[in-house]
């Protein structure tokens, strides 16, 4: 194992924070501005947020899934993975602030526990996350309980996104995208699976 | 380079979607800033009851500038005899547009826009704010009269009388026309205003955001008012707009069952003969007057004024936005102070010469209370006749249901025509219009039960497809729950503010469907479907004029039995009559009310029109002795101190 301190950044490219940046923009942009021409305004930009959440960390998955613990992460999962908690942020002060009053116990009483419980638990981590990813020096070869913390987040994220989207199903948005996101997720583990069979 | 050209551009357009996006929600902040009105219910309750946006935009103001230019056609109805297209409907007249010399624009729209108008700046249905103002109904559109007198002047408005003269679902049918003309454009609305105000500019954001609006306005409100042809017809047009054939409810009456039907319950009205005059909104202090409506279905006069307006065209959306909210309260504490602590002006302040002589009024107070108080109270006599004093709300019927179908007391019913009380989905409306608003998760959880119960209800009587509708009501209301998770502002029954005794569960014993005793006693059900009508107190009876809750009996005279009830009339802006207390409604010729200000021929015969019943004191006009002939006319000169 070489001396984290030692090794390189991966290389960064402009293109992957302007295709990121350009996919988080666009995405902020539809779910505010299409909301215009909803019937309920508010609802649907708390929803489109989310929607938007879960397609930019569609691609942060992906690259994880197929990188982790084979090879060093990169710029583009950093980045989609950040604007992914942007944008979930966003979700939450809609949610929060918009439909439940800046109450968050509302949510607890409203949802339940074990459902409200992971969905603040969610910001909080994935914010500390994302500040080590762009702290730390190894963030793209994580190792010892750094590395753990990274695998447990992006199931954590996943699960948190897979509960939302597949299980409540809430509207058919949530499904398809929900979806999308575990076809997504699958493929990647069965590329890495493939890949790994390949090389031994 | 490729590379370096493709990146620029993809963080150009990223920060143009950035900026839009930020900006355009900077700019929602600023044109959505709202804080309460601070001051007392008679300030604050009036400026919201007449000034006040309740969700009830009619169009832009500056189509309202423009409107008998690009849609004459749709708003010409044949009958205007030179009227204004906001006479023509009955709007009460803006005290200031004589005065105004200038164009009328948007700017000086306070001055000409009809009395009852808010300028807001909410979109129809989905209340999103922007620059784009709009013209609003209020309370006041409707619940603002004048009296005419003989000589055509016009009083004052006077808050809380219904407006008489007020086409308000021929204007609906006119504002439909309109907007559905495939040649209305935003363009044209534009290009029109700008040649009648030349001289008004719009900044250049807001002159963007206008034109995105006005045309975003135009087709969302053309689809929805086109996907809806199906459940509302084709608008009528031209002529038909005024004839009772077409269009039956006429001046000064709406089909309040029809629209919520409609809207609460996604089903077709049209066959919904429940016609109901505009009432009167005074005294509606729930120690008075307990049970609102005609029919006493309503308990809090909230709940009351949000499915006024819901029924009106209202969006749920809209009736959650702070400022609407704050609007509904405003103006239901308005009606209920309004002649008690906020003063209406008398018959003889506004007739001082036809006050009735103070013999005639005392004598007349004792054959009212032989023959009305036992259902209605009293209004003790005032000795200044132009004021009044509290109303009495004592009575042996008082408050009580006078029942006219099945549900009827054994004690016999009142008589009137029933269409108010037996139309089809009466009896599922409560339901429905109580789970249009969810609760708190508490009580939302209650409604949701209901709504499943409703559906295994429907099964066991064999009915499958009213089961499906109740399934439908279900998943809307699943919908509404997520969109309103602390619960709707205005769901009921609700804790008043500073109730401490009042908990969940005793909120769900007051919670549709709660009660079958047609005169429980209170009747507490937030909303009930009896077939009867309510008994209740009838201050400023002179301002409630045509009589019964149809508007079928034009004089007070007629209403006691002093005179016969006319079988046909003609109705627009008829005059006053102080005399008979009423309005002047002449009779048709040949069966046709030849003048256009009196366009409207109401017919008793028709269905929902029926002037029969409420038969008190029950004596033939046509056969009176002497003594009861001035037993009326004290009862008559009574009635006009009350």
């Amino acid at each position: 194992m070489a001396d984290l301190n030692t090794l390189p950044p991966p290389p960064f490219r402009r293109e992957q924070f302007a295709i990121s940046l350009l996919a988080f923009s666009l995405l902020f942009a539809f779910s505010t501005l299409f909301g215009l021409t909803q019937p309920d305004i508010t609802f649907f930009r708390t929803h489109a947020f989310a929607w938007s959440s879960a397609l930019l960390v569609t691609p942060a998955l992906y690259i994880f899934i197929r990188r982790y613990d084979m090879a060093p992460l990169t710029h583009w999962w950093r980045l989609f993975w950040t604007f992914a908690w942007v944008m979930i942020a966003v979700h939450l002060v809609w949610g929060l602030g918009l439909e439940h009053d800046w109450r968050p116990l509302t949510v607890f009483e409203r949802q339940g526990f074990w459902i409200a419980f992971p969905i603040f638990l969610l910001q909080g981590l994935w914010l500390i996350d994302i500040a080590m990813s762009w702290t730390r020096f190894d963030w793209a070869w994580p190792t010892g309980v750094y590395k753990y913390w990274q695998g447990f987040m992006a199931v954590f994220v996943f699960a948190n996104f897979f509960v939302a989207m597949v299980i409540f199903r809430n509207d058919t948005e949530s499904l398809v995208i929900g979806l999308l996101q575990t076809a997504v997720v699958i493929a990647a583990f069965l590329l890495r699976w493939n890949e790994r069979e390949q090389s031994l | 380079m490729i590379r370096k050209v493709v990146n620029i551009i993809a963080i150009v357009v990223s920060c143009l979607a950035l900026v839009a996006s930020l900006g355009w929600s900077w700019l929602e902040g600023r044109w959505s800033a709202w804080s309460p009105p601070q001051g007392d219910v008679a300030e604050v309750g009036y400026d919201a009851f007449t000034k006040g946006a309740f969700g009830l935009e009619a169009f832009p103001l500056k189509y309202a500038v423009v409107a008998g230019r690009v849609s004459s056609a749709a708003f010409t109805t044949t009958v205007e005899d030179g009227r204004s297209l906001w006479e023509t409907y009955g709007f009460l007249p803006n005290s200031k547009a004589a005065a105004l010399k200038e164009p009328l624009c948007e700017s000086n729209a306070d001055q000409w826009l009809p009395y009852g108008f808010a300028v807001t700046n909410y979109v129809p249905m989905t209340a999103v704010q922007t620059s784009l103002k709009f013209a609003g109904l209020t309370c006041s559109s409707c619940h603002s009269g004048q009296l005419r007198h003989a000589d055509g002047t016009l009083s004052q408005p006077i808050s809380g009388m219904g407006n008489m003269d007020l086409d308000v679902i021929a204007f609906t049918d006119s504002v439909r026309n309109a907007v559905m003309d495939p040649d209305l454009t935003a363009d044209k609305i534009l290009d029109a205003y700008a040649k009648v105000c030349p001289d008004e500019s719009t900044g250049l954001i807001d002159g963007i955001v206008e034109k995105i609006m006005l045309g975003g306005w135009l087709s969302g409100v053309r689809e929805s008012m086109g996907g809806d042809t199906a459940k509302y017809g084709l608008p009528y047009h031209g002529i038909q707009i005024k004839q009772a054939s077409d269009i039956p409810a006429g001046p000064g009456r709406t089909r309040p069952f029809c629209s919520i039907v409609r809207v609460a319950m996604d089903l077709p009205g049209d066959d919904n003969y429940a016609y109901s005059k505009i009432p009167v909104v005074f005294e509606q202090n729930q120690d008075l007057r307990p049970r609102a409506q005609f029919d006493g279905s309503l308990g809090d006069p909230v709940t009351r004024s949000f499915i006024a307006a819901y029924a009106s065209g209202a969006s749920i959306k809209a009736l959650s936005k702070p400022e609407i909210v704050h609007n509904i309260k405003a103006a239901a504490a308005y009606t209920e102070q309004l002649g008690i602590a906020i003063p209406v002006k008398p018959f003889a302040a506004h007739f001082p010469d036809h006050a009735p002589a103070a013999a005639d009024v005392e004598r007349g107070l004792t054959v009212f209370q032989e023959h009305c108080a036992d259902c209605h109270g009293h209004r003790p006599i005032a000795s200044d006749p132009t004021k009044v004093e509290p109303w009495v709300a004592e009575g042996k019927y008082l408050h009580k249901m006078e029942g006219v179908g099945p549900l009827a007391p054994a004690d016999g019913g009142l008589g009137v025509d029933a269409e108010r009380v037996t139309f089809r989905y009466a009896h599922d409306l409560p339901l429905a219009i109580w789970t249009t608003l969810p609760g708190n998760p508490k009580i939302a959880a209650v409604q949701e039960k209901r709504l499943d119960k409703a559906i295994i209800d429907a099964q066991d009587a064999k009915a499958p497809a009213l089961a499906y509708f109740w399934q439908k009501q279900k998943e809307k209301f699943l919908l509404t729950k997520r969109q309103y998770r602390l619960g709707h502002p205005l769901y009921f029954p609700a804790c008043k503010e500073g109730d401490e005794t009042c908990t969940d569960e005793s909120l769900l014993d007051r919670a549709p469907p709660c009660s079958l005793d047609v005169n429980a006693d209170p009747q507490t059900c937030e909303i009930t479907a009896f077939e009867a009508f309510v008994n209740n107190p009838i201050p400023y009876a002179f301002l409630r004029a045509p009589y019964l809750h149809n508007g079928s009996v034009p004089t007070m005279a007629q209403l006691i039995n002093l005179e016969k009830r006319p079988d046909q009339f003609c109705r627009g802006q008829n005059v006053y009559d102080p005399e008979m207390l009423g309005y002047t409604a002449p009779p048709p010729v040949d069966g046709k009310c030849t003048d256009p200000r009196q366009a409207f021929l109401f017919d008793t015969g028709v269905r929902g029109n029926g002037n029969g019943g409420h038969n008190y004191p029950a004596w033939d006009p046509d056969a009176l002795t002497d003594q009861q002939r001035a037993d009326l006319q004290a009862l008559l000169a009574y009635l006009k101190t009350i």
